[in-house]
């Protein structure tokens, strides 16, 4: 579509772009980079904040993994990326149906999935943990302190809006595909799983990398659940390390931050030629 | 029958942790945990009593403990502070505690009594307060009058540096409580039988108004910086950037990290009045869901009201002992010395549950005090008249 | 797969499904869960039918998605409106029975306290007796707690002290062995004695203790048995005849007596409109701004013809990679008047008088909010954009270029068009979560600054940071029931917006369909 002709005011608008996505990173990371001169800072204290700090240590590091910091990214990894990687194949299960069967109840279910999510989470805490109680009863291994039982709370909190977004990217997806497998003989299922998946997976990859991102990052939840040091996710420990210590930890806090972001940006740099695949413009060209 | 099956088709699970008989699980925060810990570990080679420490952040203990403790799934005992019995008991959730005679005498009878709420619920084991600390480096000695405080701060502080003669953390009742009760304010007044009346606010009586009159002249002159908040105020004392502030024993660790040579003394007469701080204290309480009362007790009496226990805390948070012979052991650190005589002028912080409706108009009203936006009488007077309200006292 | 092999694997399933639901049917009614077996059956029903219905043909799709947001997200929604009609607060949070078992297991500690030492004869797994040495002789007492007649015991006692040196057999346990293995029973023992009861006190004591409080079932009261004080069972306390009550209570359906008390009591709905009006602001500039921003460098990255976009895309999410709580409190810290580094720099450009008061006036704290939000959610933005960009068919946009439309035309008429398929539900998510961001709103100003004292609202509370604060900060400490009251509120608010949103975005579907 591109034309490949060099006209003058390319240069200078590929110039401009680059110009454009500097301003948007200094944005971006000016204020990281404090998180990140703290890590390095022996003072330990927010109002002595600065980018580059006197006497850079690496102690703040040390004393974080001292007070388990790997355990707590294990923890957070694994609950984050079994409630993510689940949450999206129930997510492109039910997404699928809302975009591609006509069924009764579609209008309001798809409503009431959307509306049932908008409940603000800060008041449902007590529920939750009664609810993980009574099921801790019957199935211990997805009580309360668990990591199971977490992961089934996330898995209950994250379908709504992800379902709703997945489905608006199945609807954008053009049916003859499909509908020549069908022909073909292809059970609906069939269809699903190899025509449709596979072409939905920079969505996939999206979703998955904002819930991962998303429960990376909760602690409200993750908080009331878990109790003890080896159970914590990363957010809650971390989290548990400032709570009344904002002054003689920031630093560690800080370097927990920055290990647990740089975790973050490599998931997403490995994930990224999934999500620009570019999958569909080659298939549908066919 | 019955329960056996029930205990071998539970037994396919892994056990949860919540109060059950035969095992002790506390929950303190993080500057505890080590120090029950290693008693827990005593306790447990002696007896066979598995003990388990949980830790959970100290503001959260409180809340979780409210949600955890009637379905089962709360702790034996709990690290907390005073002002949490009143409701922790309206709520059925304390186990009273028979402090034998002879532990009672070694305890500070302020402390015993803040705990106290019809009952006993708890077993101090630091108080704490506010006292004036301030750095050696820029002000040598503590002065006597906080009149000369306040001459000495007219020359030190300059805004534009920054730097400070004299802060105090703000928008903060907590911290700026001295002010008001110097001049004979106060926050709930006692009824005929002693205890505390809700509906008897001194909030905006003529002592709190002078006091906050005389706090509003040194923001109003410059002296005292408005929105002073913890991480700031730390930040420049630990620079060598303030010179005295008002503030309690957790700042001092702070202080020292930093290399900061720091002086503790009682809060100055201000016009020749005693400002009267909160004193505040800390320590453990009993489960009424605990089935391990006799345990407990055992564990409680024996092995934390004991000299090394208490030495131990103080080790890794110097606040000041309650319980006495350990106070004595440490008292001659002039630190602590400066804080437990500060304290000795205070008034305990009210423990009954309506003081939870009192914070935050108390402080809003402080903030417009700070900021210049309301004179202190009538800021009060709003004040005082909307508690009144919210406890149905009008 | 073929047809058999499928019917044999869904055999297989239902058959495990009906193993689990009779194990767990088995577990409640043996832990006396009545209420719970219905559920597993008809559970276990519902999948059957599920798998071999092919009405339900669609639902199977959905099953899994809906089973965990009934559990997680319905559940306490419906909870949350139940609590809404009740009083759940302070001094309400106990079931009567918990309350009466609080207030009956009070003692009145004898003074000086009267102990008596007890012996435990027995073995590790089997406890035959406790003997406990009275003044008026040893009490054989058994695991249950009932007293024994000491003649029914072989119990040879050589020095005669009191304590047998075994019975029938049965060596004394050591402390350490009575613990590991009877504690729990023993501790529920109660032996009436005199006024009161015996109970094990310490580790090697019985003592003497006297009930504070009696509970007569007749009368549904509690007694108090120093005074003879009577308090009576009420709706949800027990309350003496002169009106004093007795803490703790329990918690009793109030109706819509929360409701009322919330149109009546100015203290609730004063500042409601205020807040209120605040909140869609808040919610609708920050999902605006960082939507804008978001779709804006997911265009720009787009272009496969930009150098460098890949590391430009790592960079720019940094924000949403880092917790949200640390930023919060780095911006915060930017955003301080006195020592802030906003103000610094202004202050070293224009003078030392120089410096904008960012969170203390209401104005400049809803803007430094806005302006964090924005910082937090563009990268959210963005990747939800840069995924929808890539399902935009190319041939679309060939056949415009054959047409001879230009960038911008092409941007109206095919991306924005297409990309509003699938992210106008996000936005509308995005909405409703910023709606009630608490964690934002109470990390950088609490609410704050005051716009007038004894209004618990401040100039940046939304209503559930508002809500937050009448049922944390009210009269004794929580209000549940007001707080559940305020949610159902905002949750009503929120869903009819998204709804009417969301029919706005039937539109754009019947749009996508012709496709």
């Amino acid at each position: 579509m591109a034309s490949r002709r060099v006209r003058p005011g390319r240069i200078a608008r590929r110039g401009l772009r680059h110009l454009l996505a500097w301003i948007a990173v200094a944005f971006a990371l000016f204020p990281a980079l404090f998180v990140l001169g703290t890590s390095f800072n022996p003072m330990n204290n927010i109002a002595t904040t600065r980018i580059v700090p006197r006497n850079p240590t690496l102690a703040n590091y040390l004393a974080v993994f001292e007070k388990g910091l790997g355990v707590w990214l294990l923890n957070t990894v694994k609950v984050a990326g079994i409630a993510a990687s689940v949450s999206v194949a129930f997510c492109a299960l039910g997404a699928y149906a809302f975009s591609r069967f006509r069924f009764r109840g579609r209008r309001a279910g798809l409503l009431a999935l959307m509306l049932v999510q908008t409940f603000p989470q800060t008041l449902a805490l007590v529920a939750i943990f009664l609810i993980l109680h009574h099921i801790g009863f019957y199935a211990p291994w997805i009580g309360l302190n668990t990591h199971w039982g977490l992961i089934i709370v996330y898995l209950g909190g994250s379908i709504g809006f992800n379902t709703w977004l997945m489905k608006g990217f199945f609807d954008s997806i053009p049916r003859s595909l499909e509908e020549s497998a069908l022909v073909d003989g292809a059970t609906p299922f069939q269809a699903f799983r190899w025509v449709v998946l596979p072409l939905a997976r920079p969505i996939l990859a999206v979703i998955f990398v904002i819930q991962f991102i998303t429960l990376y990052s909760e602690y409200l939840i993750a908080n009331v659940i878990l109790k003890g040091k080896e159970m914590y996710t990363l957010s809650v420990g971390l989290y548990n390390l400032i709570a009344e210590h904002y002054s003689d930890r920031w630093g560690e806090f800080a370097a927990g931050a920055v290990i647990g972001a740089a975790m973050i940006l490599i998931l997403f740099y490995a994930l990224q030629s999934q999500i620009i695949s570019g999958l569909i413009r080659g298939a549908v060209k066919e | 029958m019955r329960k056996l099956m029930l205990v071998a088709l539970l037994a396919l699970g892994v056990s949860a942790i919540a109060a059950e008989p035969g095992k002790i699980i506390i929950w303190a925060d993080d500057t505890r945990t080590p120090v029950f810990e290693e008693i827990g570990k005593a306790y447990s080679e002696a007896t066979g009593i598995p003990v388990e420490v949980v830790e959970v952040g100290f503001n959260e203990i409180r809340g979780q403990f409210i949600t955890a403790a009637p379905a089962g799934e709360g702790p034996d005992i709990i690290i907390g502070a005073h002002d949490w019995v009143g409701e922790l008991v309206a709520n059925g959730l304390l186990a009273e505690i028979a402090l034998p005679d002879e532990l009672k005498a070694k305890y500070d009878a302020v402390a015993l009594e803040a705990f106290t709420h019809g009952a006993l619920y708890g077993l101090p084991y630091a108080r704490e307060g506010v006292a004036l600390v301030y750095n050696k480096a820029l002000l040598p000695e503590a002065p006597a009058t906080f009149e000369e405080l306040i001459d000495f701060a007219r020359d030190f502080t300059d805004p534009t540096v920054p730097q400070y003669g004299f802060a105090v953390q703000n928008p903060d009742p907590y911290h700026e409580f001295p002010f008001l009760s110097a001049f004979g304010g106060y926050i709930f007044g006692y009824d005929e039988e002693g205890k505390l009346n809700p509906c008897d606010i001194g909030l905006d009586s003529e002592g709190a108004i002078t006091g906050a009159e005389y706090l509003d002249a040194l923001f109003e002159e410059g002296i005292l910086a408005a929105g002073m908040g913890w991480d700031i105020w730390t930040g420049l004392f630990s620079e060598g950037r303030i010179a005295a502030v008002i503030t309690g024993p957790w700042a001092i660790g702070i202080a020292k990290g930093a290399g900061i040579d720091v002086g503790v003394a009682p809060i100055p007469l201000m016009k020749g009045h005693i400002p009267k701080p909160f004193v505040g204290v800390q320590g453990v309480m009993v489960s009424a869901f605990s089935p391990n009362l006799p345990l407990v007790e055992d564990f409680l009496f024996n092995y934390f009201a004991t000299v090394d226990t208490q030495l131990a805390l103080y080790e890794r948070d110097p606040r000041i002992p309650a319980f006495l012979p350990a106070y004595e052991a440490v008292a001659d650190d002039p630190i602590l010395r400066g804080f437990a005589e500060s304290i000795a002028n205070g008034v305990p912080m009210p423990n009954i549950p309506e003081m939870s409706a009192v914070w935050g108009t108390w402080s809003d009203a402080m903030a417009a005090i700070g900021n210049q936006e309301m004179e202190p009488a009538d800021a009060l007077k709003k004040a005082a008249d909307a508690i009144r309200e919210v406890l149905g006292c009008k | 797969m073929d047809g058999l092999g499928k019917t044999i694997l869904k055999i297989l399933f239902l058959s495990a499904l009906g193993a689990f639901a009779i194990y767990w049917a088995a577990l409640a009614a043996l832990a006396g869960d009545w209420k719970v077996v219905p559920f597993v059956v008809l559970g276990a029903a519902g999948v059957s039918w599920l798998l071999l219905s092919e009405r339900a043909y669609p639902l199977r799709y959905l099953a899994p998605g809906l089973l965990f947001m009934t559990v997680m997200v319905l559940v306490p929604v419906v909870y949350n409106i139940y609590i809404s009609f009740t009083n759940y607060s302070t001094g309400h949070i106990l079931r009567k029975d918990q309350a009466i078992q609080v207030l009956t297991s009070k003692e009145i500690p004898t003074s000086p306290p009267v102990r008596f030492r007890f012996t435990a004869y027995g073995t590790a797994d089997y406890l035959r007796v406790i003997v406990i040495s009275t003044p008026e002789g040893p009490l054989f007492v058994s695991p249950e707690g009932k007293v024994m007649d000491p003649g029914s015991f072989a119990a040879p006692d050589a020095n005669g002290d009191g304590v047998p040196d075994s019975v029938d057999g049965y060596p004394p346990l050591g402390t350490r062995e009575f613990l590991a293995n009877h504690y729990p029973a023993v501790q529920r023992i109660r032996i009436p004695w005199e006024e009161g009861w015996l109970r094990l006190a310490t580790l090697r004591d019985f003592g003497y203790f006297i009930p504070r409080y009696r509970y007569d079932p007749e009368r549904d009261a509690i007694i108090d048995t120093r005074t003879g004080k009577v308090y009576y069972a009420g709706l949800d306390r027990f309350v003496a005849e002169d009106g004093e009550p007795l803490d703790p209570g329990w918690p009793r359906w109030v109706g819509l007596a929360n409701y009322i008390r919330f149109i009546r009591d100015p203290r609730y709905h004063q500042a409601f409109g205020r807040v209120f009006l605040w909140n869609v602001v808040w919610a609708v500039l920050s999902v605006a701004f960082s939507f804008v921003l978001g779709l804006a460098l997911a265009i720009l990255l787009n272009d496969r013809n930009l150098r460098l976009r890949k590391l430009y895309r790592s960079l720019l999410i940094v924000p949403y990679a880092i917790p949200a709580f640390i930023s919060i409190l780095i911006w915060r810290g930017f955003f301080n008047t006195h020592v802030g580094l906003f103000n610094e720099v202004l202050k070293s450009w224009l003078g030392p008088r120089a410096g904008v008061p960012w969170l203390d006036d209401p104005f400049w704290a809803r803007f430094s909010l806005i302006f964090t939000n924005v910082w937090l959610t563009y990268p959210y933005m963005m990747l939800v954009s840069l995924g929808a960009l890539q399902a935009i068919p190319g041939e679309l946009y060939e056949a415009a270029a054959i047409d001879g439309a230009g960038p911008w035309k092409r941007f109206t008429t095919i991306t924005f068009p297409l990309l509003m398929v699938s992210v106008a539900p996000l936005l509308i998510g995005s909405f409703s979560f910023n709606f009630n961001n608490f964690t934002i709103i109470w990390l950088m100003t609490q609410g704050g600054p005051v716009v007038e004292i004894g209004s618990q609202a401040g100039a940046t509370d939304i209503l559930l940071s508002y809500a937050y604060k009448l049922a944390f900060y009210g009269a004794r400490g929580n209000e549940y029931s007001m707080a559940a009251v305020f949610g159902v509120i905002i949750f009503v608010i929120v869903a009819v917006i998204s709804g009417i949103s969301f029919t706005r975005t039937r539109a754009l579907e019947e749009v996508s369909r012709g496709l």
